[in-house]
């Protein structure tokens, strides 16, 4: 057994406390910075940037250089692609909100010894773009899905949303992780001025969504005194998917909570699924847990 | 967050304890409190009287279950405002749906440890079907505080970070939380071991950190 000694931790409310935003390149990964600034505000929570270094010779760069280039970017240190990054997002940081707080990885070490989720575990919320060309991206996106136990919020590229948490719908399922996803939106619930539970071709039953689909968690979430609505949609054949994105539309949503992955991965990926097709083609900000 | 859903799952062995659990947290935090009553039926067994056998077996139980249901429904009645009735009875196969279902609307379930094999079945679908946290009482637990001293037990793995959070209104409210973590290896800088971003990560009020 191993007890270490700490200073007393100061804080203040519950809810969002800190939000992070692994950013790979400041052109992707705008309109993840912007919305954590946003949320940042809007909750009183401390907002980082975990600024991921992506060397020349990485597996993840973007081409595959010639050593003489490795070498030459190792060899300029600080004045390397990734260090030139990184002053262009510290720089861009430092205009739009000084408090944001920046955290660096180097992408081989942070992805192999999972120091990236390790940062992920101490957060609230994790805040990504979405889409994007590097590959990195997505390895990240999955490994904070599955691996962080904490909610991710993916933004959309490009972002044009004037609001973020003021009108939100939920997919609701009636899984575990869809009653994940809900509980670790509490804190924006109750702020949104509106709520909207939607469930798509939902049956009632004696387990699953029960008797009344969407009525259960609509009590539970006005006990923690969110304003709520519940529209049970009728499919009419259409993928669940476009069932939510078009109610998602018809009020207006400026973001989509969700349970993710349901279905294995592999599953999703032959059979297709809500959780693939939504982030293949929703423009809307998806905040997901698994 | 406070917790404002609590739900307590008894099976037919047991509930003092668990009730004795939702009455703390349920003074501390004004919250809606529902109680399920868990019951399995039996199988039927194929033999020449099976179904004779079987009718007559679950008549009995079914009995017996009515009565235990009478019994938790007038404890539920002591809380203030009263607490929700809600019962599963059905078979082994059907079990974990039916209590997920109930579960998955609950801030905190709280249920008694018992190694009766209905319970480990209950727990199990809480657990993993559900996605909300459990509390775990000892069977002997009948009154006292609940969160004054908490030690919370660091994997550095996602389960770890998710019962935190879940914990948080525990956490929050504790005198004193004690953070250990068992041949905990850093596996990246030694400037912050794993332990100062466990703390960091628990946003405590006020409470001293061991």
């Amino acid at each position: 057994m191993d007890l270490r000694f700490c200073s007393p931790i100061d804080a203040g409310a519950m809810g969002l406390k800190l939000i992070l935003a692994p950013v790979v390149s400041l052109a992707e990964d705008e309109a993840a910075l912007k919305a954590a600034h946003v949320l940042a505000r809007a909750h009183d929570a401390r907002a980082a940037a975990l600024v991921i270094a992506i060397h020349a010779g990485s597996d993840y760069a973007e081409q595959t250089a010639p050593l003489s280039e490795v070498l030459a970017d190792i060899a300029a240190g600080s004045r390397g692609a990734a260090a030139r990054e990184r002053a262009v997002i510290a720089a861009h940081l430092d205009a739009i909100e000084p408090a944001f707080e920046l955290r660096d990885a180097v992408v081989e070490a942070a992805l192999t010894q999972k120091e990236i989720v390790a940062h992920a575990r101490c957060a609230d919320l994790v805040v990504m773009s979405r889409g994007g060309s590097k590959r990195v991206r997505r390895v990240i996106v999955e490994a904070m899905l599955f691996d962080a136990g904490r909610p991710l919020l993916l933004m959309p590229k490009p972002w044009r949303g004037e609001s973020l948490g003021e009108r939100v719908l939920i997919g609701w399922n009636a899984s575990r992780e869809a009653a994940r996803a809900v509980n670790d939106a509490l804190p924006i619930l109750k702020r949104a001025r509106q709520v909207v539970v939607a469930t798509a071709d939902a049956r009632p039953s004696t387990s699953g969504h029960g008797e009344a689909p969407g009525r259960e968690l609509a009590a539970h979430l006005a006990r923690h005194g969110v304003r709520v609505d519940v529209r049970n949609l009728d499919g009419m054949g259409r993928p669940d998917a476009e069932v939510l994105m078009s109610a998602a539309f018809d009020m207006a949503a400026d973001m989509m909570v969700i349970g993710a992955y349901g279905r294995s991965r592999a599953q999703e990926r032959v059979f297709g699924g809500v959780t693939r097709d939504l982030l293949a083609e929703a423009e809307l900000p998806l905040f997901m847990s698994h | 967050m406070a917790y404002k859903d609590l739900l307590t799952i008894v099976t037919r062995a047991n509930g003092d304890a668990a009730f004795a659990v939702a009455e703390t947290i349920a003074a501390r935090w004004p919250c809606h409190v529902a109680g399920l009553h868990v019951a399995e039926l039996p199988q039927m067994l194929a033999s020449a009287n099976g179904a004779e056998l079987w009718a007559d077996v679950t008549t009995k139980i079914r009995a017996d279950n009515a009565a235990d249901r009478a019994q938790v429904s007038e404890r539920l009645r002591k809380f203030d405002p009263p607490g929700e009735m809600r019962s599963v009875e059905t078979f082994a196969g059907a079990i974990e749906d039916a209590v997920a279902y109930n579960a998955l609307h609950a801030d905190l379930v709280v249920m008694e440890r018992s190694n009766d094999p209905l319970n480990g079945a209950v727990q199990e679908a809480v657990l993993f079907k559900s996605g909300r946290p459990l509390l775990l009482a000892p069977s002997d637990w009948r009154a006292g505080r609940i969160g004054r001293r908490i030690l919370v037990a660091w994997s550095a793995k996602r389960e770890a970070a998710r019962a935190i959070a879940d914990a948080a209104p525990l956490l929050e409210g504790a005198e004193q939380v004690a953070v250990v973590t068992v041949d905990a290896k850093p596996p990246f800088g030694a400037s912050s071991p794993p332990i100062l971003r466990a703390a960091a990560s628990m946003s405590i009020c006020g409470t001293s950190m061991v």
